[in-house]
Protein backbone atom coordinates (compact mmCIF):
# COMPACT_ATOMS: atom_id res chain seq x y z
CA UNK A 1 0.00 0.00 0.00
CA UNK A 2 1.34 3.91 -1.01
CA UNK A 3 1.26 5.97 1.78
CA UNK A 4 0.40 9.25 0.62
CA UNK A 5 2.84 10.93 0.97
CA UNK A 6 3.19 15.34 0.45
CA UNK A 7 6.59 16.65 0.98
CA UNK A 8 6.10 20.19 0.80
CA UNK A 9 9.97 20.70 0.49
CA UNK A 10 12.63 18.85 0.19
CA UNK A 11 15.20 19.96 3.24
CA UNK A 12 16.29 18.02 5.80
CA UNK A 13 13.98 16.35 8.42
CA UNK A 14 12.68 18.38 11.45
CA UNK A 15 12.65 15.04 13.05
CA UNK A 16 14.85 12.25 12.35
CA UNK A 17 14.81 9.02 14.74
CA UNK A 18 16.96 6.04 13.62
CA UNK A 19 16.43 2.57 15.68
CA UNK A 20 15.49 4.05 18.62
CA UNK A 21 13.74 1.87 21.79
CA UNK A 22 11.95 2.85 25.02
CA UNK A 23 11.17 0.11 27.75
CA UNK A 24 9.26 0.47 30.92
CA UNK A 25 10.22 -2.18 32.67
CA UNK A 26 10.12 -5.42 30.99
CA UNK A 27 7.20 -3.94 28.60
CA UNK A 28 9.29 -2.92 25.57
CA UNK A 29 6.60 0.49 24.50
CA UNK A 30 8.50 1.62 21.44
CA UNK A 31 10.91 0.27 18.94
CA UNK A 32 11.24 2.06 15.56
CA UNK A 33 13.32 1.98 12.61
CA UNK A 34 12.86 4.92 11.22
CA UNK A 35 10.89 8.37 11.65
CA UNK A 36 11.46 11.28 9.73
CA UNK A 37 9.25 14.16 9.65
CA UNK A 38 9.06 16.86 7.30
CA UNK A 39 9.07 20.79 7.82
CA UNK A 40 5.25 21.77 6.60
CA UNK A 41 3.60 18.26 7.02
CA UNK A 42 0.89 17.44 9.11
CA UNK A 43 1.40 13.17 9.83
CA UNK A 44 -1.50 11.38 11.43
CA UNK A 45 -0.37 8.50 13.70
CA UNK A 46 -2.96 6.09 14.70
CA UNK A 47 -2.97 2.68 16.27
CA UNK A 48 -4.69 0.73 19.14
CA UNK A 49 -4.47 1.51 22.78
CA UNK A 50 -0.75 0.93 23.94
CA UNK A 51 0.46 0.72 21.06
CA UNK A 52 2.98 3.86 22.00
CA UNK A 53 1.48 6.90 20.28
CA UNK A 54 1.68 8.63 23.05
CA UNK A 55 5.48 7.45 24.04
CA UNK A 56 6.78 8.85 20.68
CA UNK A 57 5.20 12.21 21.03
CA UNK A 58 6.91 12.26 25.05
CA UNK A 59 10.23 11.36 23.28
CA UNK A 60 9.75 13.76 19.80
CA UNK A 61 8.47 16.29 22.55
CA UNK A 62 11.74 15.63 24.81
CA UNK A 63 10.27 14.80 27.53
CA UNK A 64 11.67 11.52 27.84
CA UNK A 65 14.75 10.21 26.33
CA UNK A 66 14.88 6.82 24.60
CA UNK A 67 17.11 3.94 26.14
CA UNK A 68 18.91 3.79 22.84
CA UNK A 69 19.18 5.54 19.66
CA UNK A 70 21.60 5.33 16.27
CA UNK A 71 19.63 8.50 16.14
CA UNK A 72 17.85 11.02 17.19
CA UNK A 73 17.74 14.63 15.95
CA UNK A 74 15.31 17.29 16.61
CA UNK A 75 15.58 20.12 14.48
CA UNK A 76 18.99 20.62 13.79
CA UNK A 77 20.28 19.26 16.73
CA UNK A 78 21.16 15.71 18.40
CA UNK A 79 18.87 15.79 21.00
CA UNK A 80 20.75 13.35 22.50
CA UNK A 81 23.54 15.76 23.38
CA UNK A 82 22.03 18.08 25.74
CA UNK A 83 20.17 21.22 25.29
CA UNK A 84 16.64 19.94 25.39
CA UNK A 85 15.43 22.76 27.42
CA UNK A 86 15.95 25.09 24.98
CA UNK A 87 14.21 22.68 22.17
CA UNK A 88 11.87 22.28 23.98
CA UNK A 89 10.93 26.11 23.46
CA UNK A 90 10.22 25.14 19.73
CA UNK A 91 7.91 21.99 20.21
CA UNK A 92 4.58 22.25 21.65
CA UNK A 93 2.37 19.46 23.09
CA UNK A 94 -1.24 19.02 23.75
CA UNK A 95 -1.78 15.58 26.20
CA UNK A 96 -4.53 12.99 25.83
CA UNK A 97 -5.30 14.22 29.71
CA UNK A 98 -3.68 17.78 29.55
CA UNK A 99 -3.40 19.33 32.98
CA UNK A 100 -4.67 22.76 34.13
CA UNK A 101 -2.87 24.55 36.24
CA UNK A 102 -4.60 26.64 39.06
CA UNK A 103 -5.92 29.85 38.11
CA UNK A 104 -8.06 31.28 35.71
CA UNK A 105 -7.79 30.43 31.75
CA UNK A 106 -5.76 33.34 31.02
CA UNK A 107 -3.52 32.14 33.83
CA UNK A 108 -2.80 28.51 32.25
CA UNK A 109 -2.68 30.45 28.49
CA UNK A 110 -0.23 32.85 29.65
CA UNK A 111 1.74 30.46 31.86
CA UNK A 112 4.20 29.27 29.01
CA UNK A 113 4.14 33.14 27.26
CA UNK A 114 5.71 34.59 30.42
CA UNK A 115 7.85 32.10 31.01
CA UNK A 116 9.80 33.07 27.72
CA UNK A 117 9.17 36.60 28.25
CA UNK A 118 6.83 38.01 26.28
CA UNK A 119 4.53 41.05 27.15
CA UNK A 120 1.57 41.15 29.00
CA UNK A 121 -0.08 42.95 25.79
CA UNK A 122 1.21 40.22 23.30
CA UNK A 123 -0.04 37.55 26.01
CA UNK A 124 -3.54 39.50 25.88
CA UNK A 125 -3.89 39.62 22.11
CA UNK A 126 -2.78 35.94 21.75
CA UNK A 127 -5.16 34.61 24.65
CA UNK A 128 -7.96 36.80 23.17
CA UNK A 129 -7.29 35.71 19.20
CA UNK A 130 -6.91 31.98 20.32
CA UNK A 131 -10.00 32.11 22.64
CA UNK A 132 -12.12 33.53 19.56
CA UNK A 133 -10.58 30.58 17.30
CA UNK A 134 -11.34 27.66 19.70
CA UNK A 135 -14.89 28.91 21.02
CA UNK A 136 -13.52 29.84 24.85
CA UNK A 137 -16.03 32.25 26.33
CA UNK A 138 -14.61 32.97 30.05
CA UNK A 139 -11.01 32.95 30.13
CA UNK A 140 -11.42 34.74 34.05
CA UNK A 141 -13.46 31.53 34.97
CA UNK A 142 -11.04 29.01 36.97
CA UNK A 143 -9.33 26.32 34.79
CA UNK A 144 -10.56 23.67 36.70
CA UNK A 145 -14.43 24.62 36.88
CA UNK A 146 -14.23 24.08 33.12
CA UNK A 147 -15.93 20.98 31.33
CA UNK A 148 -13.74 18.42 29.72
CA UNK A 149 -14.50 20.08 26.13
CA UNK A 150 -13.63 23.33 27.66
CA UNK A 151 -10.63 22.15 29.23
CA UNK A 152 -9.33 20.28 26.30
CA UNK A 153 -9.97 23.03 24.11
CA UNK A 154 -8.00 25.51 26.98
CA UNK A 155 -5.33 23.13 26.03
CA UNK A 156 -4.94 23.45 22.89
CA UNK A 157 -4.86 27.16 22.82
CA UNK A 158 -2.29 27.19 25.41
CA UNK A 159 -0.04 25.44 23.59
CA UNK A 160 -0.97 27.29 20.36
CA UNK A 161 -0.25 29.95 21.79
CA UNK A 162 3.31 29.40 22.26
CA UNK A 163 3.13 29.45 18.20
CA UNK A 164 5.77 26.39 17.96
CA UNK A 165 7.82 25.00 15.47
CA UNK A 166 6.53 21.62 15.90
CA UNK A 167 3.31 20.62 17.12
CA UNK A 168 2.48 17.26 18.91
CA UNK A 169 -0.88 16.95 19.27
CA UNK A 170 -2.66 13.68 21.30
CA UNK A 171 -5.85 13.59 20.33
CA UNK A 172 -7.07 17.10 21.09
CA UNK A 173 -10.54 16.88 20.04
CA UNK A 174 -11.21 13.79 20.96
CA UNK A 175 -13.93 15.11 23.95
CA UNK A 176 -15.39 17.32 21.75
CA UNK A 177 -19.20 17.38 20.67
CA UNK A 178 -19.14 17.05 16.80
CA UNK A 179 -20.40 20.28 15.85
CA UNK A 180 -17.34 22.01 17.47
CA UNK A 181 -15.64 19.43 16.38
CA UNK A 182 -15.81 19.51 12.27
CA UNK A 183 -16.04 23.33 12.83
CA UNK A 184 -12.44 23.23 14.77
CA UNK A 185 -11.20 20.53 12.31
CA UNK A 186 -11.68 23.31 9.28
CA UNK A 187 -10.42 26.33 11.32
CA UNK A 188 -7.52 24.19 12.99
CA UNK A 189 -6.25 22.96 9.33
CA UNK A 190 -4.30 25.94 8.04
CA UNK A 191 -2.59 26.81 12.03
CA UNK A 192 -1.12 22.95 12.03
CA UNK A 193 1.04 24.01 8.99
CA UNK A 194 1.64 27.47 9.55
CA UNK A 195 4.49 29.11 8.80
CA UNK A 196 6.20 25.63 7.51
CA UNK A 197 5.35 24.40 10.89
CA UNK A 198 5.48 20.57 11.05
CA UNK A 199 2.71 18.43 13.15
CA UNK A 200 2.02 14.92 14.62
CA UNK A 201 -1.37 14.71 15.01
CA UNK A 202 -2.58 11.17 17.03
CA UNK A 203 -6.17 9.76 15.94
CA UNK A 204 -8.33 7.40 16.48
CA UNK A 205 -10.67 8.96 14.06
CA UNK A 206 -10.18 8.04 10.33
CA UNK A 207 -12.37 11.26 9.13
CA UNK A 208 -9.54 13.33 11.15
CA UNK A 209 -6.66 11.49 9.51
CA UNK A 210 -7.91 12.35 6.23
CA UNK A 211 -8.75 15.65 6.44
CA UNK A 212 -5.70 16.83 8.20
CA UNK A 213 -3.13 14.21 7.30
CA UNK A 214 -0.51 15.17 4.35
CA UNK A 215 0.89 11.72 5.71
CA UNK A 216 -0.37 8.46 7.69
CA UNK A 217 1.41 6.25 9.75
CA UNK A 218 0.23 3.60 12.30
CA UNK A 219 1.30 2.19 15.31
CA UNK A 220 1.29 -0.89 16.85
CA UNK A 221 2.96 -2.83 19.37
CA UNK A 222 5.76 0.16 19.38
CA UNK A 223 6.33 -0.57 16.09
CA UNK A 224 6.03 1.60 13.15
CA UNK A 225 3.73 0.34 10.35
CA UNK A 226 1.86 1.56 7.59
CA UNK A 227 -1.66 1.58 7.50
CA UNK A 228 -2.11 -1.29 5.85
CA UNK A 229 -0.19 -3.41 8.41
CA UNK A 230 3.01 -4.00 6.33
CA UNK A 231 6.13 -2.66 8.03
CA UNK A 232 7.78 0.35 6.52
CA UNK A 233 10.17 2.95 6.81
CA UNK A 234 8.89 6.49 6.36
CA UNK B 1 -8.63 19.60 87.71
CA UNK B 2 -8.20 22.09 90.32
CA UNK B 3 -4.53 22.96 89.67
CA UNK B 4 -5.02 23.30 85.89
CA UNK B 5 -8.16 25.71 86.64
CA UNK B 6 -5.79 28.09 88.80
CA UNK B 7 -3.35 27.37 85.92
CA UNK B 8 -5.40 28.54 83.40
CA UNK B 9 -6.70 31.65 85.43
CA UNK B 10 -2.73 32.47 85.89
CA UNK B 11 -2.42 32.34 82.22
CA UNK B 12 -5.40 34.70 81.99
CA UNK B 13 -3.64 37.28 84.54
CA UNK B 14 -0.70 37.31 83.49
CA UNK B 15 -1.53 37.87 80.03
CA UNK B 16 -3.87 40.64 80.94
CA UNK B 17 -1.47 42.20 83.29
CA UNK B 18 1.21 42.24 80.80
CA UNK B 19 3.80 40.57 82.71
CA UNK B 20 7.27 42.03 80.85
CA UNK B 21 8.91 39.03 81.87
CA UNK B 22 6.26 36.41 80.07
CA UNK B 23 6.58 39.13 77.34
CA UNK B 24 9.81 38.61 77.07
CA UNK B 25 9.73 34.78 76.85
CA UNK B 26 7.76 34.18 74.74
CA UNK B 27 8.87 36.73 72.17
CA UNK B 28 12.45 35.37 72.52
CA UNK B 29 10.55 32.02 72.22
CA UNK B 30 8.82 33.11 68.99
CA UNK B 31 12.19 34.49 67.53
CA UNK B 32 13.86 31.75 67.83
CA UNK B 33 11.58 29.15 66.63
CA UNK B 34 10.58 31.29 63.60
CA UNK B 35 14.27 32.02 62.57
CA UNK B 36 14.85 28.42 63.07
CA UNK B 37 11.73 27.64 61.09
CA UNK B 38 12.62 30.70 58.23
CA UNK B 39 15.98 29.02 58.00
CA UNK B 40 14.73 25.49 57.50
CA UNK B 41 12.77 26.17 54.87
CA UNK B 42 14.89 28.17 53.26
CA UNK B 43 17.01 24.92 53.04
CA UNK B 44 14.54 21.93 53.41
CA UNK B 45 12.01 23.30 50.62
CA UNK B 46 14.34 23.27 47.83
CA UNK B 47 16.08 20.14 49.08
CA UNK B 48 13.26 17.83 49.86
CA UNK B 49 12.02 18.99 46.05
CA UNK B 50 15.73 18.19 44.50
CA UNK B 51 15.20 14.71 45.96
CA UNK B 52 11.62 14.35 45.51
CA UNK B 53 12.67 15.06 41.13
CA UNK B 54 16.07 14.18 41.27
CA UNK B 55 17.48 11.44 39.73
CA UNK B 56 20.78 10.30 41.09
CA UNK B 57 23.07 7.40 42.58
CA UNK B 58 22.31 7.30 46.12
CA UNK B 59 18.89 9.19 45.90
CA UNK B 60 17.11 7.01 48.27
CA UNK B 61 19.94 6.66 50.80
CA UNK B 62 20.04 10.62 51.23
CA UNK B 63 15.95 10.42 51.54
CA UNK B 64 16.08 8.00 54.10
CA UNK B 65 18.54 9.93 55.90
CA UNK B 66 16.12 12.89 56.03
CA UNK B 67 13.25 10.61 57.28
CA UNK B 68 15.63 9.09 59.76
CA UNK B 69 15.94 12.85 60.87
CA UNK B 70 12.62 13.24 61.32
CA UNK B 71 12.68 11.07 64.21
CA UNK B 72 16.09 12.28 65.27
CA UNK B 73 16.04 12.55 69.19
CA UNK B 74 16.56 16.36 69.95
CA UNK B 75 18.66 15.48 72.92
CA UNK B 76 20.82 14.49 71.05
CA UNK B 77 20.98 17.49 68.50
CA UNK B 78 21.45 19.68 71.64
CA UNK B 79 24.46 16.99 72.39
CA UNK B 80 25.85 17.51 69.37
CA UNK B 81 25.23 21.18 68.80
CA UNK B 82 26.27 21.83 72.42
CA UNK B 83 29.93 19.67 71.51
CA UNK B 84 30.48 21.71 68.24
CA UNK B 85 29.69 25.51 70.27
CA UNK B 86 31.51 24.82 73.57
CA UNK B 87 34.61 26.94 74.17
CA UNK B 88 37.16 24.00 73.27
CA UNK B 89 34.87 22.65 70.51
CA UNK B 90 35.85 23.52 66.39
CA UNK B 91 33.07 26.26 66.53
CA UNK B 92 33.70 27.48 69.78
CA UNK B 93 35.59 30.65 68.75
CA UNK B 94 32.25 32.02 67.54
CA UNK B 95 31.22 32.02 71.12
CA UNK B 96 27.49 31.19 70.28
CA UNK B 97 26.94 28.59 73.51
CA UNK B 98 24.29 29.73 75.62
CA UNK B 99 22.96 32.32 73.44
CA UNK B 100 19.59 32.42 71.19
CA UNK B 101 21.77 31.66 68.15
CA UNK B 102 22.89 28.64 69.53
CA UNK B 103 19.24 27.77 70.31
CA UNK B 104 18.12 28.46 66.42
CA UNK B 105 20.94 26.17 65.45
CA UNK B 106 19.29 23.65 67.99
CA UNK B 107 15.88 24.37 66.75
CA UNK B 108 17.08 24.57 62.77
CA UNK B 109 18.60 20.60 63.40
CA UNK B 110 15.20 19.42 64.80
CA UNK B 111 13.10 21.71 61.84
CA UNK B 112 14.83 21.12 58.59
CA UNK B 113 14.78 17.22 58.45
CA UNK B 114 10.82 17.65 58.99
CA UNK B 115 10.47 20.24 56.20
CA UNK B 116 12.76 18.23 53.81
CA UNK B 117 11.32 14.86 54.73
CA UNK B 118 7.53 16.00 54.25
CA UNK B 119 8.69 18.28 50.62
CA UNK B 120 9.37 15.55 49.53
CA UNK B 121 6.42 13.34 49.98
CA UNK B 122 4.53 16.42 48.87
CA UNK B 123 6.37 16.88 45.97
CA UNK B 124 6.22 13.06 44.95
CA UNK B 125 2.64 12.65 45.87
CA UNK B 126 1.53 15.28 43.02
CA UNK B 127 -0.12 14.45 40.01
CA UNK B 128 3.28 13.56 37.82
CA UNK B 129 1.24 15.11 34.60
CA UNK B 130 2.13 18.71 36.48
CA UNK B 131 6.03 17.97 35.48
CA UNK B 132 5.32 16.71 32.06
CA UNK B 133 2.90 19.77 31.17
CA UNK B 134 5.10 22.33 32.68
CA UNK B 135 8.35 20.77 30.77
CA UNK B 136 6.12 20.47 27.55
CA UNK B 137 5.69 24.68 28.00
CA UNK B 138 8.81 25.44 28.53
CA UNK B 139 9.31 25.61 31.82
CA UNK B 140 13.17 26.31 33.34
CA UNK B 141 13.95 24.09 36.15
CA UNK B 142 13.27 27.76 38.68
CA UNK B 143 9.60 27.50 36.83
CA UNK B 144 9.14 23.76 36.88
CA UNK B 145 9.73 24.28 40.93
CA UNK B 146 7.42 27.20 40.82
CA UNK B 147 5.00 25.94 39.32
CA UNK B 148 5.00 22.44 41.64
CA UNK B 149 5.50 24.43 45.19
CA UNK B 150 2.09 26.44 43.81
CA UNK B 151 0.42 23.19 42.79
CA UNK B 152 2.06 21.70 46.67
CA UNK B 153 0.83 24.76 48.25
CA UNK B 154 -1.67 23.01 50.48
CA UNK B 155 0.63 20.31 51.32
CA UNK B 156 3.54 22.42 51.97
CA UNK B 157 1.98 25.28 54.34
CA UNK B 158 1.62 22.05 56.50
CA UNK B 159 5.13 20.99 56.51
CA UNK B 160 5.88 24.66 57.43
CA UNK B 161 3.53 24.50 60.36
CA UNK B 162 4.67 20.67 61.11
CA UNK B 163 8.49 22.34 61.24
CA UNK B 164 7.80 25.13 63.33
CA UNK B 165 5.37 22.83 65.96
CA UNK B 166 9.34 20.76 66.02
CA UNK B 167 10.85 23.84 66.50
CA UNK B 168 8.80 25.44 69.38
CA UNK B 169 7.68 22.67 71.04
CA UNK B 170 11.94 21.35 71.74
CA UNK B 171 13.18 21.45 75.40
CA UNK B 172 15.68 19.20 75.75
CA UNK B 173 17.99 20.52 73.05
CA UNK B 174 17.40 24.18 73.66
CA UNK B 175 18.50 23.69 77.50
CA UNK B 176 21.51 22.15 76.66
CA UNK B 177 22.71 24.77 74.09
CA UNK B 178 20.92 27.74 75.79
CA UNK B 179 21.11 27.27 79.37
CA UNK B 180 17.91 28.46 80.16
CA UNK B 181 19.40 31.47 81.44
CA UNK B 182 16.86 34.15 82.92
CA UNK B 183 15.94 37.31 81.00
CA UNK B 184 18.58 35.87 77.97
CA UNK B 185 17.69 32.14 76.63
CA UNK B 186 14.67 31.21 78.65
CA UNK B 187 12.18 30.73 76.17
CA UNK B 188 8.34 29.21 76.92
CA UNK B 189 9.42 25.42 77.34
CA UNK B 190 12.42 25.15 79.23
CA UNK B 191 10.16 27.98 81.81
CA UNK B 192 7.80 25.00 82.13
CA UNK B 193 10.62 22.89 82.75
CA UNK B 194 12.37 25.14 85.96
CA UNK B 195 8.54 26.04 87.22
CA UNK B 196 7.55 22.29 87.38
CA UNK B 197 10.89 21.60 89.34
CA UNK B 198 10.82 24.16 91.92
CA UNK B 199 6.83 22.95 92.07
CA UNK B 200 5.25 25.97 90.96
CA UNK B 201 2.78 23.88 88.95
CA UNK B 202 0.00 26.68 88.26
CA UNK B 203 2.62 29.03 86.85
CA UNK B 204 4.01 26.12 84.59
CA UNK B 205 0.58 25.57 83.90
CA UNK B 206 0.17 28.73 82.68
CA UNK B 207 3.08 29.09 80.79
CA UNK B 208 2.02 26.03 78.74
CA UNK B 209 -1.26 27.09 78.08
CA UNK B 210 0.37 30.47 76.72
CA UNK B 211 2.97 28.72 74.36
CA UNK B 212 -0.74 26.52 73.40
CA UNK B 213 -1.90 29.74 72.37
CA UNK B 214 1.32 30.95 70.41
CA UNK B 215 1.39 27.57 68.32
CA UNK B 216 -2.17 28.03 67.83
CA UNK B 217 -1.97 31.65 66.82
CA UNK B 218 0.09 30.95 64.68
CA UNK B 219 -0.81 28.02 63.06
CA UNK B 220 -4.26 30.39 62.45
CA UNK B 221 -2.16 31.91 60.12
CA UNK B 222 -0.39 29.99 58.01
CA UNK B 223 -4.00 27.77 57.68
CA UNK B 224 -5.39 31.34 56.85
CA UNK B 225 -2.48 31.34 53.67
CA UNK B 226 -2.65 27.59 53.41
CA UNK B 227 -7.18 27.69 52.49
CA UNK B 228 -6.50 30.88 50.91
CA UNK B 229 -8.46 30.69 48.34
CA UNK B 230 -9.58 27.13 48.53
Amino acid sequence: MNLSVKRVQMSDPVVWIKKASKSYGVLVALDVEELKIWPGEVLTLSGPNGAGKSTLLRLIGLLEEPDRAEMFRVFDKNAMNGGRPALRRRVGMVFQEPFLFKGSGYENIAMGLRWRGFQPEEIGRRARSLAELLGLVDLEKRARELSRGQAQRLALARTLALEPELLLLDEPLNALDNAIRNRLLVDLQPILTAGGRSTVYVTHSQEEAEQLGTRKLGLSKGTVVNIAGRKSHS
Amino acid sequence: MDLIWKGAVKAIRLLAGVDRELLKIAWLSLKVSATATIVAMLIGLPLGTWLALGKFKGRRLLLAIANTGMGLPPVVVGLTVAILLWRTGPLGFLGLLYTPAAMVSAQFFIAVPIVTGLTTATIQSLDPRIRLEALALGASIPQLVRVLWREARLGLLATVMAGFGGAISEVGAVLMVGGNIKGQTRVLTTSVVTETRVGHFDQAIALSVILLLLVFLTNVVLTYLQQERQ
